[in-house]
């Protein structure tokens, strides 16, 4: 009776058994493996979204750079044509004397004003850079219109940073006489043209923050 | 009842189930050992009782784990047919048992087949109950069971459970015909009893009979005429239960064959009769190695038949007993699945491991692309502010720089244009050009993201210009008149932003001047005025 009850007692331990490893296995499936398997495939989702949102991102700086690149060569030919820095006067002055013999101009007066400092607003009310602006005026008396024009065209390409015109009067002195038109068929000199222009000479010139500010 | 068959032997063929049957006739027993339904070894114990008790504990000690099935064919068996009360399913057992003990007060083995609904004006339903006496022949047995070791699975009665082998082999038998109200009969020989007959009507056990003392004879003619007695007998009685003798019976011997034979010459009171020996009724029975030594008793056949059925018709076994059993069955075969499931959890489990460790490998390679990534990404971004200044400083300078080139004015234009109006007669004895300037003004707008996004409109550049003309060529003063206006619409047409305006003319002829001429003076002959004519061009110039 005691083998038959020892008998009876082993399939239920074996059962309990076996339910005890089987709950052990499934609760370690579902307890620890699936949410550590969602955790990694989520993991592995997060990256990938970010990797492409790098990858977005990196061809917005590429596009950006791009732009970056060209104003930069911009800027580096606004640098180099003397746009920034301070006005050179005596460098001026050299290339307006060169630029005198080159056109034939007989006379030549100039008068460089004081240099007037006009800030340059943001939107924001900031100001980082101003432009430095100095009147120039020419009074020149030479042969022919052209080459008044022609030395009006040589300085604002010559002088350093930008040079606009803002006035000009062309006057003719003497009408063409016959005796005017000898006296030049013989070699002689005669200032037929006077001419008054008024120049603007602008460099711009950066403005550095102060510390803290 | 058919596709249950066929589910059991699916069943049993699937699972194989090995067990031991243990058929207990009243001149001996047999032990047969299956698997599923086939018989792989069987001992024939025909001694004493106590040898036979003997030899079979000793045959099942050899193998205590396997289950045996008692399936008796002994003559103290009872049956009773008679009415449940319709009640519930969880009263049924209840009342099975309590209508059990007081048809079979004391019997240990009993049980009862519900045969279908009660006719007649009583509800309920007919059931046959069954049991097996006890008796010196009986006794024996019912000891040993509580001895052994194997664990007892089922008790219970040949003829009961061979009711469906008969109807099995009537089924496939040539001649025979299944009607309502078909009778048939099977006459097996058996080694542990004698020729036992189980008698059905609608495939429903009628009687059973038992005709022991046959052993000893062996001469066939001589168990002809016993059987041809038996079988009269066996027709009187079941005519009292309705047998109609016009109607005729379905027979079917399975033993030896000289026996068939003689049966058949013996013009047996039946309608079909169908002699088979155990090797033909167990390939139609669907059992296997029921084929003894001699070849022709069907008690191997009986044995496989009733002892591997997973549902038994009538189980005689103690309910209490039967559900313990349950229990223990339930348990081991629970046991078994729960490892098997534990084997595919574990390989579940592996698998998730397995795919974890590819996750986690595919996680840091993404991660590793990831951060390489980002790092080229702050490489280039540390990259964009290097330089002497910022690049929005730049910009700004730049628009700074464009601002002051749209305000700028080209001249070439006007001097070519006036330079290629003129006619051959006219000069331009002076030019001046004022422009002004909007200097103070300079502003940055807002930077924008868009690379895209179209230029800001440039400011109108305005100023005025004024040519003065030298008519002194003109002799006629209407035809330097109109040279001037003719000039000031060609210039009207070049610069079309500017509003071109003949301020002064060789004659005072504008309407804000006085024009006078005195007695006698001819004013179209330009005598001693100077004659000169002034332009303006006064609005954009671009």
């Amino acid at each position: 009776m005691t083998d038959r009850t020892a008998m009876q007692s082993s399939p239920t331990q074996g059962f309990a058994i076996a339910i005890v490893i089987f709950g052990l296995i499934i609760g370690a499936c579902y307890g620890y493996l699936i949410p550590e398997l969602d955790r990694y495939q989520q993991m592995t989702d997060a990256a990938r979204d970010a990797t492409i949102n790098v990858n977005v991102q990196m061809g917005d700086l590429r596009t950006r750079a791009a732009r970056d690149s060209v104003d930069r060569n911009k800027y580096e030919l606004l640098v180099k044509d003397g746009f920034l820095g301070q006005q050179d006067r005596l460098n001026a002055a050299r290339i307006l004397e060169t630029l005198r013999v080159k056109h034939r101009i007989s006379g030549l007066e100039y008068q460089i004003d004081a240099v007037q400092k006009n800030p340059v607003l943001r939107q924001s009310g900031e100001t980082s850079a101003e432009v430095n602006s100095s009147k120039i005026t020419l009074n020149i008396r030479c042969f022919l219109d052209d080459d008044l024009r022609d030395f009006i065209l040589a300085v604002k390409n010559a002088l350093p940073g930008h040079v606009s015109v803002a006035a000009m009067e062309i006057v003719k002195l003497t009408p063409p006489s016959d005796e005017l038109l000898l006296d030049i068929s013989r070699g002689g000199a005669s200032e037929l043209i006077s001419g008054t222009v008024e120049l603007q000479w602008q460099v711009v010139q950066h403005i550095k923050q102060e510390a803290g500010l | 009842m058919a596709t249950l068959l066929n589910m059991e032997g699916i069943s049993q063929r699937v699972t194989a189930l090995k067990r031991f049957v243990l058929l207990i006739g009243d001149a001996g027993a047999v032990l047969a050992r299956l698997s599923g339904s086939h018989v792989e070894s069987h001992a024939y114990m025909c001694g004493t009782i106590e040898d036979n008790v003997r030899q079979v504990k000793a045959a099942l000690d050899a193998f205590p784990r396997l289950p045996v099935v008692i399936l008796f064919d002994v003559l103290g068996q009872a049956y009773r047919r008679d009415r449940l009360p319709p009640v519930n399913m969880l009263d049924r057992p209840k009342i099975m048992a309590r209508k059990l003990e007081t048809l079979f007060p004391g019997t240990e083995l009993k049980g009862g087949l519900r045969l279908g609904v009660s006719e007649g004006e009583l509800r309920g339903f007919d059931y046959l109950f069954a049991a097996v006496t006890p008796s010196p022949e009986v006794t024996p047995w019912q000891k040993m069971l509580a001895q052994i070791e194997n664990p007892v699975s089922d008790v219970r009665l040949l003829p009961v459970e061979s009711v469906q082998l008969l109807q099995r082999l009537m089924n496939k038998s040539k001649g025979t015909e299944n009607r309502h109200g078909q009778w048939n009969i099977l006459i097996s020989q058996h080694r542990t009893g004698g020729f036992r007959q189980i008698v059905t009507r609608d495939h429903r056990l009628a009687i059973a009979r038992m005709t022991s003392g046959f052993v000893d004879i062996d001469s066939a003619q001589e168990i002809i005429s016993l059987l041809q007695r038996e079988i009269g007998a066996t027709i009187d009685y079941i005519t009292r239960l309705g047998f109609d003798r016009a109607e005729g019976l379905n027979a079917i011997f399975v033993g030896r064959g000289d026996i068939g034979a003689a049966l058949k010459n013996a013009q047996l009171p039946v309608r079909n009769l169908t002699v088979m020996n155990p090797a033909e009724a167990e390939i139609i029975a669907g059992v296997s190695g029921t084929r003894d030594d001699s070849g022709h008793f069907a008690d191997l056949l009986h044995a496989a038949w009733g002892g591997s059925r997973v549902f038994p018709a009538l189980s005689l076994w103690p309910l209490q007993k039967r559900r313990q059993r349950m229990q223990t069955l339930g348990q081991t075969w629970g046991t078994r699945a729960l490892a098997a499931a534990s084997v595919v959890a574990m390989i579940y489990g592996a698998n998730l491991a397995w795919n974890i460790h590819g996750a986690e490998a595919e996680y840091i390679k993404v991660e590793a692309g990831r951060a390489a990534l980002q790092q080229a990404y702050d490489a280039e971004v540390s990259k964009l502010d290097a330089g002497p200044i910022p690049i929005s400083s730049m910009r700004e300078i730049i628009t700074i720089h464009q601002q002051l080139t749209n305000a700028d004015v080209d001249l070439t234009p006007l001097f070519t244009a006036v330079g290629g109006a003129l006619s051959d007669h006219a000069r331009l004895s002076a030019i001046k050009v004022q422009i002004d300037s909007s200097l103070p003004g300079i502003a940055l707008e807002p930077p924008t993201d868009n690379p895209i996004a179209p230029e800001p409109e440039a400011a109108p550049v305005k100023g005025t210009i004024l040519l003065t003309l030298d008519l002194s060529s003109f002799r006629n003063a209407e035809h330097a008149v109109g040279e001037t206006d003719r000039l000031a619409n060609v210039l009207t047409q070049t610069f079309s932003t500017m509003q071109t305006t003949v301020i002064s003319q060789p004659l005072k002829i504008l309407p804000a001047d006085t024009f006078s001429v005195k007695s006698g003076e001819n004013v179209l002959a330009f005598t001693g005025e100077k004659r000169v004519a002034e332009i303006k061009l006064s609005g954009r110039f671009k």
